[in-house]
């Protein structure tokens, strides 16, 4: 039994107040050793939960804040600009805003959907059922302008956000469309230079890895990784953007006029390759490439083949000149018509028996003559010059789906073939290809690589050219000279087929051409009327070509020749080429510009006589 | 030490501040070549030649027919005596005196 003395008068016995029991709660010393115990508890509790959380699972929690605190941001290269020769731009790329949505986030997905509509041009029926979906991301309308971004930020709609991503434009709309091409929604090269030097143009994506505080903002002390992307090149190109819309312009104003189906018009330098122009239509628009079809797409100049026709009798006769088989001078009896095996060949038109210079035969473009010559040059020969002219093989532009065109082996040749191939029929060439033959030509014998692309412009601003283009001798200067005299008298000669082609002030050396197009279901159907030429003949500076599908008249004379001089005449000019003609001796009256607009095949004639060129 | 310890608290706190800055300066350098690259596209799209040729024909400009070339001989240069000398083209002279 414990005692205790509790004051005057009274006593603890046994843990009663005398005369009363003291309950153990009351006791002082119990309640200090019970709060001691819910202490060291909770103690205990804490340093286990610490021990939990900093010891047990730290690399969990570690792992966590990481994810919380830490962001890679991948940062997407620019696109590489397209530039005309003189630094215009023919594509570039700006920033957008493309709208995405966390749909798990959107509380009220139809009042958003109405909201973002009348915005972003969709209905919103299309919006909120983008929105109606378990996914955590979804595009609610890509690239669009900065100022609806704009809005739709305003907007403050949750679990809707902006992200940058940036588009491609073309400025001068089709200016030059088939060469540069278009992009897809992804800004990968779907066509044309865009295609070609995607990579180039490309670049290499970088990124940002950083620690960043609730704001979104970097921390001061974290971790910080940039490497930033890398921005793709600008591509320079040989395209001359004035000359170019003048033979777009051309080329429409020709097919308008004279009824044609399609037509490309090529400019470029003989001496250096460059490519001045290429105008194809039909055409397109590559800010909205997808609304035209594939066939406005196409770039004919280097991916449609056709039977060149009378232009190919250059060939026919360089190589003649070149052999020493017959001089500009060497007279022959030219029929309108002449048999090889079991086919008769005609000229375009009737007329007695002609005796006529070579220099006339190819100037009045005569079949039979061009025929004869061939014959004597035999067909080895003959292609031995197609072969170092160029057919056969792509020009080295390394453009997508570029043709090498079709130059059968001698051994695939017809019993006929003598009386076809010297005249331009039985073999198949781009556009591209017969203009390196008047290039050649043009440039004293020299073939010279044609390029599109001069150079480009790296990512710190420093232009590298392309590089010298490689060149062949493929006549000897003499003979192109020769054969250059020879072809002025296309334009100058009272017979020749080609005055329509004469540029007032120069000397223009050229041949017309009026080819038969091969039907798929077999023989012959339509024309190509063309003319290619080049000035000052003297001292070459441009060669243009042009090709028309189906004009009307179909001789080339008549409906390519006068789109060759508009475009001839506007490059000289632009360019700033003089007449470079040598002046009259002293006393002698000036020259008189021939006026006369040519001597076009008399239309009451009707079509030639039979299949063959007609020109 | 507690002054140490201040000079640490506040070398962080300009640390912290400069790295905001460094932020903010990089969103006005994206900015203004965002602006840069949307003002060449501008530029280019204003000096396309279709635009020209339309401005230039509602003008009433037109592009000339046909080019005239003066094919001359280089003149003799004026004497001291300060008259210039005949041409000795007749064909020259024709020109140069008119219809």
């Amino acid at each position: 039994m414990s005692t205790a003395t509790l004051g005057a008068g009274s006593r603890l016995i046994g843990g009663r107040v005398s005369g009363r029991r003291v309950s153990r709660l009351n006791r002082p010393s119990f309640r200090l050793m019970l709060m001691l115990i819910l202490l060291a508890t909770g103690l205990v509790a804490i340093s286990a939960r610490m021990v939990f959380i900093q010891v047990v699972s730290a690399d969990r929690f570690t792992s966590l804040a990481a994810e919380q605190r830490e962001r890679r941001i991948d940062l997407a290269p620019q696109r590489g600009a397209i530039l005309d020769r003189a630094g215009n731009e023919l594509a570039i790329s700006l920033d957008h805003n493309t709208v995405i949505a966390n749909p798990r986030q959107v509380p009220d997905k139809p009042a958003a959907a109405a909201a973002l509509a009348p915005l972003l041009g969709a209905s919103a029926a299309e919006i909120e059922q983008k929105l109606n979906t378990d996914r955590g991301f979804v595009y609610v309308a890509r690239k669009v302008g900065t100022d609806v971004g704009a809005q739709v930020a305003s907007l403050n709609i949750p679990g809707v956000s902006l992200v940058d991503e940036s588009k491609r434009f073309y400025p001068s709309g089709s200016l030059a469309a088939h060469i540069v091409g278009f992009v897809g929604l992804d800004n990968e090269g779907l066509g044309g230079l865009e295609s070609a030097h995607d990579g180039l143009l490309t670049g290499k994506p970088g990124f940002v890895f950083m620690e960043r505080d609730p704001k979104g903002r970097a921390i001061a002390a974290g971790k910080f990784i940039e490497r930033p992307p890398a921005p793709g090149h600008d591509i320079v190109l040989a395209i001359d953007r004035e000359i170019q819309y003048a033979a777009e312009a051309a080329l429409a104003k020709g097919i308008k006029d004279y009824g044609a189906k399609a037509g490309t018009v090529i400019v470029m330098n003989p001496e250096n390759g460059d490519i001045l122009a290429i105008a194809n239509q039909p055409t397109f628009d590559p800010n909205s490439f997808a609304e035209f079809k594939s066939d406005q797409r196409r770039n004919r100049a280097l991916v449609d083949v056709y039977e060149p026709g009378s232009a190919n009798k250059v060939i026919t006769a360089a190589a003649a000149l070149e052999a020493g088989v017959v001089g500009p001078s060497t007279m022959m009896k030219v029929p309108d018509n002449y048999r090889i095996a079991d086919k008769v060949f005609h000229d375009s038109h009737p007329h007695p028996v002609l005796n006529l210079s070579f220099a006339e035969v190819i100037q009045q473009s005569s079949n039979i003559g061009t025929i004869k010559v061939g014959l004597k040059l035999g067909k080895e020969r003959l292609y031995e010059y197609m072969e170092k002219f160029g057919y056969g093989k792509p020009t080295g532009l390394d453009f997508p789906g570029e043709s090498g065109g079709i130059l059968p082996k001698t051994d695939k040749w017809w019993d006929t073939s003598m009386g076809t191939i010297p005249i331009g029929q039985g073999v198949a060439v781009t556009p591209m290809q017969i203009m390196g033959v008047f290039a050649t030509v043009a440039n004293d014998g020299l073939a010279v690589q044609p390029q599109l692309v001069k150079g480009v412009i790296d990512e710190e601003g420093k232009r590298k050219p392309a590089g010298t283009p490689a060149s062949r001798k493929v006549i000897e200067p003499e003979t192109a000279r020769t054969l250059t005299e020879i072809l002025v008298g296309v334009t100058e000669s009272k017979n020749g087929t080609g005055k329509a082609a004469a540029v007032p002030g120069y000397k223009v050396a050229g041949k017309t051409g009026t080819a038969q197009k091969p039907n798929p279901k077999g023989g012959y159907e339509g024309y190509i009327g063309s003319f290619i030429g080049y000035a000052p003949a003297e001292d070459a500076k441009l060669v243009v070509g042009v090709m028309l599908d189906d004009p009307t008249p179909i001789w080339g004379g008549v409906s390519a020749a006068p789109v060759f001089k508009e475009v001839m005449q506007f490059s000289l000019r632009h360019l700033g080429i003089g007449p470079g003609s040598v002046l009259p001796p002293e006393g002698a009256p000036l020259p008189a510009p021939d006026r006369s607009g040519g001597a076009a095949p008399d239309p009451s004639k009707g079509a030639p006589v039979n299949p063959g060129t007609a020109d | 030490m507690a002054a140490f310890v201040f000079g640490l608290v506040l070398l962080n706190v300009f640390v912290a501040q400069g790295s905001f800055q460094l932020a903010e300066l990089r969103e006005q350098v994206a900015d203004q070549e965002r602006q840069y690259r949307q003002m060449r596209y501008e530029v280019a799209k204003s000096e396309s030649p279709e635009r020209v040729a339309e401005m230039a024909s509602r003008l009433g400009l037109v592009v000339p027919a046909e080019q005239e070339y003066i094919l001359g001989r280089p003149r003799t240069l004026v004497p001291e005596t300060g008259e210039p000398e005949e041409p000795a083209d007749a064909n020259m002279k024709a020109l140069l005196e008119g219809p």
